[in-house]
C-alpha cells in the first residue's frame, strides 16, 4: 500500500493540481466575502437598500434551490414556485395561529412541510426527465396556483394574507416586537438563510450523497448498474430542493409581512429560472448574485421607464446568448483568461 | 465443495418484437469459475448478460443467484448482491475524471453515509482506494484526466476498473477487448489475470485468444440456445463449434 501515495504524487500533474487548488481557494474566498458583505450590509447601506436586499436574498435562496435541481440533477423545473408559495402561505398561516412560538421553529416546520410535499410530488415528477419533467412540474404548479387563487377562506384569494408578525425570537437578537426594524428583519432572515444554504452546499459538494446525485446526472444507466437506486437519489435531491424553496418562501413571508398569489403563480416560476441563469447555474452561489442583480436592475429600470420588463427580458436574452454561464460564468472565464499568461510564463 | 451454483439460469426465454433471442436457455456457473461465452453475432450473448443483470426482464424462466431468485430485482439491487458488469458500448461518466469515475463505483459499494465525521475519515481511505484501483488497471497516472479525453484503450480499462473497484462476487465482462489493438489486448489479458483472483467471471468475447487465456469453461451459444459447453481444449476440438463459430472466423 505504501507505493500508492508515491504513485499518486507522480500521477497528479503538479501544475494542474496547483491550478485546481487555486480555483477552489478563490471560490471559497469569494463565497466567504459574498456572505460577509451580506451580513455587514446594514452598516454599509441605506434602509431602502436593505429592504431590497432582504427581498433579494430570499429570492436568492429560492433560486439556489431551483439550481440544486438543475445543476446537480440536470432537471429543469418550471414549477418551483409551487413549493415557495406553499411555504409562504404556510408560514403566514402558522404565524397567524401560533405567533407566540419561536420563529426559527416555525420556519423549520414550514421547510419540513415543503420537503414532505416535495417528496410526494417528486414521486411523480422524477420518473421523467427532460421536457417531460419540466411539463409535469409546470402542470403541478398550475394546480397549486389555482388552489391559492380559489381557496379564499385559507389564502385570501387575490387579497392575499397579511397582519401576521413573529413575536418570539428564540436565540435571535431581540427587537421592538411591535415594529421590527428593517435591518433586524434582514438579519433574522440571514441568520436562518446562511446556515441552511451552507449546509445544502456542504451536503452536495462534500458528501457521498452529493457525488451520488452528480453520478446519476452524468450517467443514470451506469449508476444503476453500479448499485445506485437512481430514482431515490433523484427523489432525495428533489426533496432537498423543495425543502430549501420552502425555507426561502417562509423567510419571504416574514420579510414582506404579506403573501399573495404573486408568490405562487406561473410567472414567478419562470422568474426564478431567469434569476438562476442570470447569476449563473455553474456555481452554487451564482443564483444568489443573480437575485441581487435582478432586484437592483428591476429597481433601476422601473425608475427610468414603465416598460422596464422589456429591457430586463432583453438583458436576459443577451446573457443566454453571449454568457450562457451567467454573471459568475463570465467572471470565471475572465479570471481564467487573466490566469493564462501567468501560467504560460511559469512553464 | 458446495453444490449450489453461484448463478443458475432456468429455462430463460426472451424475444424482441416476436423474434426469439434466447430460447429455453439453461446455464449454471459455479463460484470461482471463469466462464467464457462465445457464439456468432446475434447468438444472444449480450441479451443474456442484460437478462442476468436486470437490464431486460426475461419472458420466461428464472435467474437464481446463490440459490435465490433475482428475476424481479432491478439492476441496482442485483449489483448490491454482488453482480457487477462492464459494457460492450462503453458507459462511463464521461465528463468526470478517472478518479471520480472510480470513486462513484467505490462509494456505492461502501454504502452511502452522510455522517460528516465518518466522511472526513473515509474520504481519505477512499482516496487511497481510488488510487489503488487506478494503479491496478494501469491508470495511475491518469487520475485527474477527464474520462472522455482518454484514448479508447484506456477508456476500456476504466470501464473494467469500475467493475473491479466494487469487488463483486460475480464479474461480467461484455467484450472487454472490442476495438483494442493486439498489444492493448495482451495488456488487458495480463491486467485481468492479475486482478480477478478467485472471483467468478462471465466473459463474452469474440477474440478467442482472450477467451482461451481467461476461461476455464466455455459455453457456446447459437440462436439463443446452448450449442455445447466444455473446457477450452474440448471446445477447440468440437467440430460443431468449428462449423458454427470458429470456422466462420477462419473463412
Amino acid at each position: 500500500m505504501t507505493a500508492y501515495p508515491d504513485a499518486l504524487a507522480e500521477a497528479r500533474s503538479p501544475r494542474r493540481a496547483q491550478v485546481l487548488n487555486l480555483h477552489a481557494t478563490v471560490e471559497a474566498l469569494v463565497t466567504v466575502a459574498l456572505l460577509a458583505v451580506l451580513v455587514a450590509a446594514p452598516a454599509l447601506f441605506s434602509r431602502a437598500t436593505i429592504n431590497d436586499l432582504g427581498q433579494a436574498v430570499c429570492l436568492g435562496l429560492f433560486a439556489i434551490s431551483f439550481n440544486i435541481l438543475f445543476k446537480y440533477s440536470g432537471l429543469l423545473s418550471f414549477g418551483h414556485a409551487a413549493f415557495f408559495g406553499f411555504a409562504a402561505y404556510t408560514q403566514a398561516l402558522l404565524l397567524q395561529s401560533f405567533a407566540g412560538l419561536p420563529v426559527p421553529l416555525l420556519i423549520l416546520a414550514t421547510g419540513l412541510s415543503a420537503s414532505v410535499l416535495g417528496y410526494l410530488i417528486g414521486q411523480i415528477c422524477v420518473r421523467r426527465s427532460g421536457a417531460y419533467f419540466s411539463m409535469t412540474t409546470l402542470a403541478i404548479a398550475a394546480l397549486f396556483y389555482a388552489v391559492a387563487f380559489k381557496w379564499h377562506a385559507a389564502t385570501g384569494g387575490t387579497d392575499g394574507l397579511d397582519s401576521f408578525m413573529p413575536s418570539s425570537l428564540m436565540l435571535l437578537p431581540r427587537w421592538h416586537l411591535d415594529s421590527p426594524g428593517i435591518s433586524e428583519t434582514y438579519l433574522l432572515v440571514l441568520a436562518i438563510l446562511i446556515p441552511v444554504a451552507v449546509a445544502a452546499w456542504a451536503l452536495l459538494e462534500l458528501t457521498p450523497f452529493g457525488s451520488a446525485v452528480v453520478a446519476v446526472k452524468h450517467n443514470e444507466k451506469r449508476a444503476a448498474f453500479l448499485g445506485y437506486d437512481t430514482h431515490r437519489v433523484k427523489l432525495a435531491n428533489f426533496t432537498l430542493a423543495a425543502g430549501l424553496a420552502g425555507v426561502a418562501g417562509a423567510l419571504w413571508a416574514i420579510d414582506n409581512s404579506f403573501v399573495s398569489t404573486d408568490s405562487i403563480d406561473l410567472s414567478f416560476s419562470t422568474t426564478v429560472v431567469i434569476i438562476a441563469f442570470l447569476g449563473g447555474s455553474v456555481w452554487f452561489w451564482g443564483p444568489l448574485i443573480g437575485a441581487v442583480v435582478y432586484i437592483a436592475a428591476s429597481d433601476w429600470l422601473s425608475a427610468l421607464t414603465p416598460h422596464w420588463q422589456i429591457w430586463l427580458g432583453l438583458a436576459f436574452i443577451l446573457v443566454v446568448l453571449f454568457a450562457p454561464g451567467g454573471i459568475t460564468g463570465l467572471v470565471k472565464s475572465l479570471w481564467r483568461l487573466a490566469l493564462r499568461p501567468q501560467a504560460a510564463a511559469n512553464v | 465443495m458446495s453444490e449450489t451454483p453461484l448463478l443458475r439460469l432456468d429455462g430463460i426465454a426472451k424475444a424482441f418484437a416476436g423474434t426469439p433471442v434466447l430460447v429455453d436457455l439453461d446455464l449454471s456457473v459455479r463460484a470461482g469459475e471463469r466462464r467464457g461465452l462465445i457464439g456468432p453475432n446475434g447468438a444472444g450473448k449480450t441479451t443474456l448478460i442484460n437478462v442476468i443483470t436486470g437490464a431486460h426482464q426475461p419472458d420466461a424462466g428464472d435467474i437464481l443467484f446463490r440459490g435465490k431468485s433475482i428475476r424481479r430485482l432491478p439492476p441496482h439491487r442485483r449489483n448490491r448482491l454482488g453482480i457487477s458488469r462492464s459494457f460492450q458500448i462503453l458507459s462511463l461518466f464521461g465528463e468526470m475524471t478517472v478518479g471520480e469515475n472510480i470513486r462513484n463505483a467505490i462509494l456505492r459499494y461502501r454504502g452511502l453515509h452522510v455522517s460528516p465525521r465518518r466522511l472526513l475519515r473515509r474520504l481519505d481511505t477512499i482516496f487511497t482506494e481510488v488510487a489503488a484501483v487506478a494503479e491496478m488497471v494501469g491508470l495511475g497516472r491518469a487520475l485527474q484526466e477527464r474520462a472522455d479525453n482518454l484514448p479508447y484503450g484506456m477508456q476500456r480499462r476504466l470501464d473494467i476498473a469500475l467493475v473491479l473497484a466494487q469487488q463483486p462476487e460475480l464479474i461480467i465482462l461484455d467484450e472487454p477487448a472490442a476495438g483494442l489493438s493486439a498489444a492493448e489486448t495482451r495488456d488487458l489479458i495480463a491486467v485481468l489475470q492479475a486482478t480477478i483472483g478467485k472471483r467468478t467471471l462471465i466473459l463474452v468475447e469474440h477474440d478467442m485468444d482472450v477467451v482461451y487465456a481467461l476461461s476455464d469453461r466455455i459455453t457456446v451459444l447459437d440462436y439463443g440456445l446452448v450449442l455445447t459447453e466444455g473446457t477450452p481444449a474440448e471446445i477447440n476440438a468440437n467440430p460443431d463449434v468449428r462449423r458454427v463459430y470458429l470456422g466462420e472466423e477462419a473463412a
